[in-house]
């Protein structure tokens, strides 16, 4: 996937919200990223400091938090973690995991002035 | 005025005390996944297809898996008496919209330019320029690519993935996040399985790796083998999104 685009979302998520709640300055902003979600953090962050020039997240640090990815195995019923689409469970090595978490992309918080 | 951060007024007066006031970053909790907006639009397409009894099937695979082939030979078959409609993406040219609306079938194409997959908004600017009031069966045929599409949602009711016996039998293990977004997997072109190095078991389980419940179809989009297994597909979801009505 492209973490151009995933930028463009984020700056348009946080404009709609600087209208709704009336700040202009972001002086940082969390994002949850998933370590099986479809981008790439460096690519992220590289994307991030082009994108967002001259917008509202020009000043904004960015901080991302790593979330690893966790399964449920359906066969042995435990939680797992759950590091490749294709690794079977690492306690009984069946492949029916139901996911659990590390697949988003999510905006966390923003700090504003 | 405050010359750090603009508050205050030029009345503001200051005897012998330095007036300290808060710089400090106010925080705003956000909480929402950065594709919501994607995912909004794919939940208005969704409700809109099952209010207007339309199953919505968004085609995925690699350029060259015979996407096109598939839906022009099946419309060929069955658009007589399930009335079919296409929204073709492609980077540029309008050549796999002509060919379906050749196969008797009406259809839009999206040209993305640079964009590599289609999203939801794009998907409803089509819906709403095609005349969709008796149609049944409509087919996203998406942007050749294995690997962008499986993060958009389109509204569809399954995302159907193609892979022909002529790119790799390991291809599931390799672009794993397409083959885990789909639920219906079909291997084309098994006509030519005698002329390739292609295990179609191993590719199967390979899926079921990823994806222990995809549905997998074996046929050729040319000499149509294993069409009555596909069209048993499509039947199935017709009669299913009636039963909804």
């Amino acid at each position: 996937m492209h973490e151009l685009s995933v930028v463009e979302n984020i700056i348009n998520i946080i404009t709609n919200k600087s209208k709704k709640d009336g700040f202009n300055i972001v002086k940082h902003i969390c994002l949850e990223i998933g370590e099986l979600s479809c981008i790439s953090i460096e690519a992220l962050e590289f994307c991030f400091e082009i994108t967002c020039k001259n917008t509202i997240l020009e000043d904004a640090k960015i901080d991302i938090i790593s979330v690893p990815g966790r399964g449920l195995c359906n066969s042995c019923g435990q939680k797992v973690a759950y590091k490749a689409l294709y690794e079977p469970c690492p306690l009984c090595n069946n492949y029916d995991i139901t996911k659990l978490e590390g697949f988003d992309m999510r905006i966390k918080n923003i700090k504003v002035q | 005025m405050c010359t750090t951060c603009g508050c205050g007024s030029d009345d503001i007066k200051i005897e012998n005390t330095i007036t300290a006031h808060n710089h400090d970053m106010k925080t705003i909790d956000i909480e929402q996944s950065i594709l919501a907006k994607n995912q909004g639009y794919a939940d208005s397409l969704r409700k809109y297809f099952i209010e207007n009894n339309i199953v919505c099937l968004n085609i995925v695979s690699s350029p060259g898996s015979g996407k096109t082939t598939l839906l022009a030979n099946t419309i060929r078959e069955i658009n007589s008496k399930i009335p079919c409609a296409v929204i073709e993406g492609d980077q540029q040219t309008s050549n796999d919209a002509n060919r379906i609306r050749a196969a008797g079938a009406q259809a839009i194409q999206i040209n993305t330019g640079k964009g590599c997959h289609l999203d939801a908004h794009m998907v409803q600017h089509a819906v709403e320029k095609l005349n969709l009031d008796n149609i049944k069966l409509l087919f996203i045929e998406n942007v050749g690519n294995l690997v962008c599409p499986a993060a958009f949602d389109l509204g569809e009711v399954h995302k159907v993935v193609l892979l022909s016996v002529t790119e790799g039998d390991d291809k599931p293990l390799k672009y794993p996040d397409m083959f885990d977004a789909a639920d219906i997997m079909i291997i084309n072109k098994i006509d030519l399985l005698p002329y390739v190095d292609f295990n179609i078991d191993n590719c199967i389980q390979y899926a079921r790796r990823i994806n222990p419940n995809i549905k997998v179809i074996k046929l050729s989009a040319t000499s149509k083998q294993g069409f009555e297994q596909w069209q048993e597909v499509l039947s199935k979801n017709i009669y299913r999104m009636k039963l909804q009505a």
